[in-house]
């Protein structure tokens, strides 16, 4: 190892070795992460899809049990938020806020505030606490920031019910991952180690070591931001991604269509609601 | 005109195609034997399909309870969201029996269809005159009474009395139709087509109707007219059957 430390780059002046190491450890620490995802995916297993024609997707379309949600059946009730939830946290406001104005108990006035109207009571428990949060003048001054608070909230209920139908990775197996993402900062680590063999300089040395927990920050946070979804849980996004083509070109021009449908557009697409956006007032949340 | 599934199918864009075929494959499966046929109707035949028109299906059914229509609802909500098809269902008594309340819209199926599944139901159906002429002096009369709302209600807003009025142009090309098929003309049943000869038969301009250089109202006087006219001709028709 010594003898290794003599060769190039661990031999090169100092400008040249920090500029090199900079770049590999980057690219190795990205492959660490590359890795914790195709290990993830292939923990995953395949990716199932529901036959229609199974009594399983029967029995759930017709007695309203919660189905797993796979490629093949569009979400039901209030799986639509699951799904927005999954989309991102922006897809989840955007759904809820929809629910709301297109029900007809929350509306963004003409100076730019969320109403909600104590009058209409949504069926849903999911939407009846989202109301009461929004109602709650604590939840944040600009509508932007109770929508998110609503959200954040109502979050954990719905990565349970996520988790529990198998699209998000269980806790256990999300924490492996991050660990086998930081493999390449590892790596990279002992890439620096090994110049210390033939370099005294503190300075160098102290770049090196803000160089691998800047890269140690990133590929955690990247880990917790890619290993979180299940395998299942992209397939079914894609998927439905492309299965809402007419629905989604319909709610853009405006059409008329029943509440539950402008909200699966608006869990899958956000707030890119086109002309029905507008006419329910939430073309507010597109603005810059 | 009974063109072949597989020419209306060509003529889809490719998306819309898989989707429907995709949905006859599931309604076959779900339903069985008691799926009787599946037909593609309207302007996906017709022609004139637009990115934003409905596909319209029509499925045959021996058995119409809860749980067996049930059956398709995954298919269809799929197929509605993916390519909006508009299903319609029948039960195969209904047809024939039906046929005097229906005439006009059993008429626009049976000459213009595609089978996707199973046999033609429409194949041996007789429609009666008596049914069409008054059938189509019903929609006409309906028609004449939705312009003078549709006028007062978009006369401050004239780019949505001209959507407005292409909306009800639509709706008034299957009785303007059915009222060529009571005078024993085959003309197409496409609007345009449609448009052409009653104006041509009843000598009302219809150029106005379709034209965009032409004001709201004025196109609204000129549906008026063609309406007004399309009404007394109808109302004064001797009918028999086919």
């Amino acid at each position: 190892m010594f003898e290794l430390a003599h060769t190039w780059p661990w031999s090169a002046p100092m400008e040249v070795f920090l500029a090199t190491f900079i770049v590999l450890s980057v690219v190795i620490s990205l492959g660490g992460v590359l890795v914790a995802i195709v290990v993830g995916n292939v923990l995953d297993g395949p990716v199932r899809t529901t036959a229609l024609s199974s009594s399983a997707s029967l029995s759930s379309a017709v007695i309203g049990v919660q189905a797993t949600l796979r490629p093949g059946q569009l979400p039901h009730g209030d799986e639509v938020f699951v799904t927005a939830l999954l989309a991102g946290l922006a897809h989840l406001e955007a759904a809820l806020a929809t629910a709301g104005a297109a029900a007809g108990w929350l509306r963004v006035t003409d100076r730019g505030e969320l109403e909600v109207l104590a009058d209409v009571v949504p069926d849903e428990p999911l939407l009846a606490r989202c109301k009461e949060i929004l109602d709650d003048p604590g939840a944040g001054r600009t509508p932007r920031h109770r929508l998110r608070t609503a959200a954040l909230r109502l979050r954990p209920d719905l990565m349970a019910r996520a988790e529990a139908l198998g699209l998000l990775r269980a806790v256990d197996r999300r924490s492996g991952l991050i660990l086998l993402s930081l493999a390449g900062v590892v790596v990279a680590a002992v890439l620096g180690v090994l110049r210390l063999f033939v370099s005294t300089s503190i300075e160098e040395a102290n770049v090196i070591q803000y160089v691998l927990w800047l890269e140690a920050g990133l590929v955690v946070v990247l880990a917790i931001w890619l290993t979180a979804r299940h395998r299942q849980a992209r397939a079914w996004l894609s998927w439905l991604e492309d299965s809402i083509d007419a629905l989604r070109a319909d709610v853009r021009a405006g059409r008329d269509l029943p509440v539950g449908d402008v909200v699966l557009v608006a869990a899958v697409d956000g707030f890119r609601l086109g002309r029905t956006g507008a006419r329910l007032g939430l073309d507010v949340f597109t603005k810059v | 005109m009974i063109p072949s599934i597989a020419t209306v199918l060509a003529m889809l864009p490719a998306q819309t195609r898989v989707r429907i075929e995709a949905f006859a494959r599931e309604a076959r499966s779900q339903l069985g034997d008691d799926l009787v046929s599946l037909i593609v109707y309207g302007s996906a035949v017709r022609g004139g399909l637009t990115p934003h028109s409905d596909v319209d299906v029509l499925a045959v059914v021996r058995r119409d309870d809860a749980a067996f229509l049930a059956r398709l609802h995954g298919a269809a909500s799929l197929a509605r969201a993916a390519a909006r098809l508009d299903l319609r269902v029948l039960h195969v008594d209904e047809i024939a029996r039906a046929a005097d309340v229906f005439p006009l819209f059993f008429d626009d199926v049976r000459g213009c269809h595609a089978v996707l599944v199973g046999v033609d139901p429409f194949k041996d159906l007789v429609i009666h005159d008596e049914h069409r002429r008054l059938r189509v002096e019903q929609e006409l009369r309906e028609a004449r009474q939705g312009l003078r709302r549709l006028v007062i209600d978009h006369a401050a807003d004239p780019p949505t009395m001209r959507l407005e009025l292409e909306a009800l142009h639509k709706r008034m090309r299957g009785p303007l139709h059915g009222l060529l098929q009571l005078h024993k003309s085959h003309a197409r049943s496409d609007l345009t087509a449609v448009l052409d000869v009653i104006g041509a038969r009843l000598g009302v301009d219809t150029v106005p109707l379709t034209s965009r250089a032409i004001d709201a109202l004025t196109a609204a006087d000129a549906t008026a007219r063609l309406l007004d006219a399309a009404i007394a001709d109808v109302d004064h028709l001797q009918t028999g059957s086919t």
